[in-house]
Order: structure tokens, then sequence, then C-alpha cells
């Protein structure tokens, strides 16, 4: 089993490449275009605009998604170790659903390492993660541990993808509050690493969870993305 | 036998009656939300010019303005407007996972199928990737997390999320047309014990997840919306 191999995974070239890094040029824009998408996310949920102002919004968004929908396409994994060499923060974090600066669906959590097994992911949730009344919604709490713990398994040096993940709510989350994500190592089996967390805000225990990565061989992660040329080849045509 | 049926169809009738009308600004809201997530699929995938994503930026800045001039609604507000009232809504459409105005929400659609059952469908698009072609595996701890909570309100006392669980079976493929299917499995005083699975269409499995769910005492509600204006009045000095 030890044996086998697995992803390999250069830290270094990771933080290179993370979202804390600057941005250059065309992705300069798109981090700005995520956020003013956030933000109108945001209000957008909340707002009791009149119906000829969204109609308008919509017309013009409906436009620029058609427009977008020009340009040639960018993929994630795609050209890694290119982007790194050209300092292209984007093909890879940026895109990211949960950390991602350029993925209006991403908070976005910042993420820090504390030492060499464990991490922090800082995040404010908005208005438009609500779930009960002023409180994250419980799936995202479980998203964000998703992220963070997927974050510190990558320092085993044997990353992986989710087995399992458990979740146990303490006391609501709340909105517009910076949350404090620690997670910490917490051993290896074989394949597997284990990993766990707690969420805080300021002193409150919000939610703790654990959970089980299974390493991933770099002939997984190849076929996934042959899978996914496969997908997308017949999505065009 | 017959009072789940009856609680069951109570909980449905109850649901419908928050479903926002489909006219009005409602209808224009759901259309900027679709507009939106088109763009935020393409967005992470475009490669589009720093120009053009700098005009864009500019005039979603603007609109975010806009939008921030205009009375707020709360989710889950007592004194939101009664069901028979045009503005209603605020809570259905803006859930992060199923709401249709909500531009984060994928968005999962639900539909109760049986006593104690609910199906959810949904398809994600780019903006959702984890590892390569596959969905985010937080997002799925998050429809699980939804599904499940929706379908435990059908025991008649509605609980907040103890504990999730979430085992992943093997990736889930991005566009592909998912089902989630939540049950009910038992319920013990204040808990409620809920289980589900992720499924294609062929019924490959790609996740199961379970999760408790305990009722609160009612005045925790009340406690959580005081909580929320408290928390909005200070962020508006």
């Amino acid at each position: 089993m030890a044996d086998e191999p697995t992803l390999t995974f250069d830290r270094k070239r990771h933080w290179e490449l993370s979202p804390e890094k600057e941005a250059m040029g065309a992705w300069v824009q798109k981090r700005r275009l995520a956020d003013a998408m956030r933000t109108v996310i945001g209000r957008l949920v909340q707002s009791n605009a009149p119906e000829n102002e969204l109609c308008a919004a919509a017309d013009a968004l409906e436009r620029y998604a058609e427009q977008l929908e020009s340009h040639e396409r960018l993929r994630r994994y795609e050209g890694y170790g290119e982007a790194a060499n050209a300092g292209d923060v984007g093909a890879f974090f940026d895109q990211s659903p949960m950390i991602g600066l350029a993925n209006p669906l991403a908070p976005p959590i910042r993420l820090e390492d504390i030492d060499e097994s464990s991490a922090v992911g800082r995040v404010v949730f908005g208005a438009a993660y609500e779930g009960p009344p002023g409180s994250v919604h419980g799936g995202f709490v479980a998203a964000a541990f998703d992220e963070v713990l997927g974050y510190v398994q990558s320092m085993s040096g044997a990353p992986g993808f989710t087995g399992t993940l458990t979740v146990r709510y303490r006391s609501p989350t709340p909105l517009h509050t910076e949350l404090e994500f620690r997670g910490a190592l917490a051993g290896r089996e074989g394949r597997k690493t284990f990993a766990s967390g707690r969420v805080y805000a300021g002193e409150t225990l919000c939610a703790e969870a654990d959970a089980i990565f299974v390493s991933a061989t770099p002939e997984k992660f190849e076929a996934l993305l042959e899978e996914r040329r496969k997908m997308e080849a017949e999505r065009e045509s | 036998m017959s009072d789940r049926v009856e609680q069951q169809r109570q909980f449905v009738d109850r649901w419908e009656a928050f479903k926002p009308p489909t006219s009005g600004a409602w209808e224009q809201k759901r259309r900027l939300a679709a507009a939106m997530r088109g763009v935020i699929n393409r967005l992470v995938q475009s490669n589009a010019p720093e120009e053009q994503l700098r005009r864009a930026a500019i005039e979603l800045e603007r609109y975010a303005d806009r939008l921030a001039g205009h009375p707020r609604l709360r989710r889950g507000d007592r004194d939101t407007p009664a069901p028979a009232e045009p503005d209603v809504g605020t809570f259905v459409d803006q859930s992060p996972i199923t709401g249709l105005a909500n531009p984060l929400a994928p968005p999962i659609s639900l539909t109760p199928e049986a006593d104690w059952c609910v199906v959810g469908r949904v398809s994600y698009d780019a903006a959702f990737e984890g590892p390569p072609g596959s969905v985010h595996g937080g997002y799925i701890a998050a429809a699980f997390d939804e599904v499940l909570g929706f379908v435990q309100g059908m025991s008649g006392d509605p609980g907040m999320t103890g504990t999730l669980t979430i085992r992943y079976r093997k990736p889930t493929p991005l566009y592909q047309p998912l089902r989630l299917i939540g049950e009910i499995v038992k319920v013990e005083n204040r808990k409620i014990f809920t289980e589900g699975r992720l499924l294609a269409d062929d019924d490959t499995l790609y996740a199961e997840g379970e999760s408790l769910f305990i009722t609160p005492h009612p005045e925790h509600y009340d406690r959580l919306i005081e909580a929320r204006s408290r928390r909005e009045a200070e962020r508006r000095p």
C-alpha cells in the first residue's frame, strides 16, 4: 500500500498559486467583476427593487453572458504547470467555488497555514448565505469545512478526495461576522488521511467537523480529466 | 400512518403557499438570478479580455449601488406579508440552495413524493467544480443539508441541523441530471433522523448522507430574529 503512487503536491507552488498572490492583467478585472457580483447577489436576495429595474438588469446580464460565451474557454487543472511559470493565478485557485476570488459563488474563504499540520480559513458570509434567521446556512458551514479540511489533508503530502465528512452543529453560525475555521491533521492509515476542525465566531464554538480523505493516484486524477474532456466535447457537439 | 399522510399534506400546502407568484417583480428577480448564474458559470471559464471585464465590473458596481437604495426584505421575518399578498417568497426564493431568486443556488428543485420522502433534482454547472469535471464535495454536503432539512419538516415539528454526515462514494459529475432522495427514518421526541442518497439517472450512487435534526424550543427562532435585528442595527450606525 505504502508504495502506491499518490498525487505529488508541491506546497510551495500551491502557495505561489494561491489567491493571496497578486493577480495580473485580466485576472485583476475578473476578481473585481466577481466581487461586484457578490455584492449584487448579497443585495439582490434582500432587495425590494421594482420590476422594471430588475427586468433591465436581467436583459443586460443575459447579453453579457452571451458575450462571455464567445471567448475561448479556460479549464481548471489544465495547463497547471504553464500557469505557474507565467505567474497566472487564475488557472487553479481563482476558479474554486469556496476560495476562488474570481468565482462569485465563493464567499471567499482565505486560507492561512498555522504550522506544518494545521491551517485556518477566515471568512465572512453575507446575506445570500442565510439559512436560519441571521445565521449561515448549515450546508455552507459543511462546505467550508470540506474546503478547509481538504486543504489541511494536503499537508500530509498525499492529497486525496473527501471520503466522509461529519459536521456537528453547536450553535447558530452568524452572518456578517468574521469566522475562523481551524483545521488540523489527525493522522494517517494507509491511503486514509484524517483531519478535524472547529469553527469559531469570536470565542463562540459554532460547529465541529471530522473528515476522512482517501489519497488519489495520479491515474485517478488523469481519468477525471479525460472524463471531463469527453463530457465537454459532448456538450459542445 | 394516516397521521403521517395528513401531516405531509399540511406541510406541502404550507410550502406551496410560501411559493412566490410567477409574475411581477419576483419573476424578474428570478430571471435576473438566472442571468447571473449564466454569467457566473461562463466567467470562471472565460478568457475574456481585460478591458471588457473592467467595463462589466464597473456596470455591476453601479448596479449594486442602485440595489442598496431600495427597501430590504428579510428571510423568515414574522412580519413579511401574508402568503396571499404579492411580495411573499422571501423564504423559499432566497435559499442559497433551492431559491430561484438567489444566484448562488444551482438551484435544486424539490418535489415531495410520498409521505416522509422528498426528491431534489439538480444539475451543477462549471462554477461548482471541485475535482476535475466533478461537483465540489462541499456543495454536495450543502445539497444534503438542504434536502434533508426539507424532508425533516414533514415530521410536523421542524428542527435545526444537529449532525450531518456525508459519505462520498464516487466523484459526482458536473452537467448531469442528479436526484437527491431524502427520507425521514424515525422521530424520537425532539430528534428527527433522516437519510439521503445522491443518484444518477441510471441509479449510480455518488454519495450517501444522514442527518439528525433537533426541534428547538419555539422561543429559539424568535431569539435568532432578535439577534439578527441587533446585528443589523450595529452594521448601520
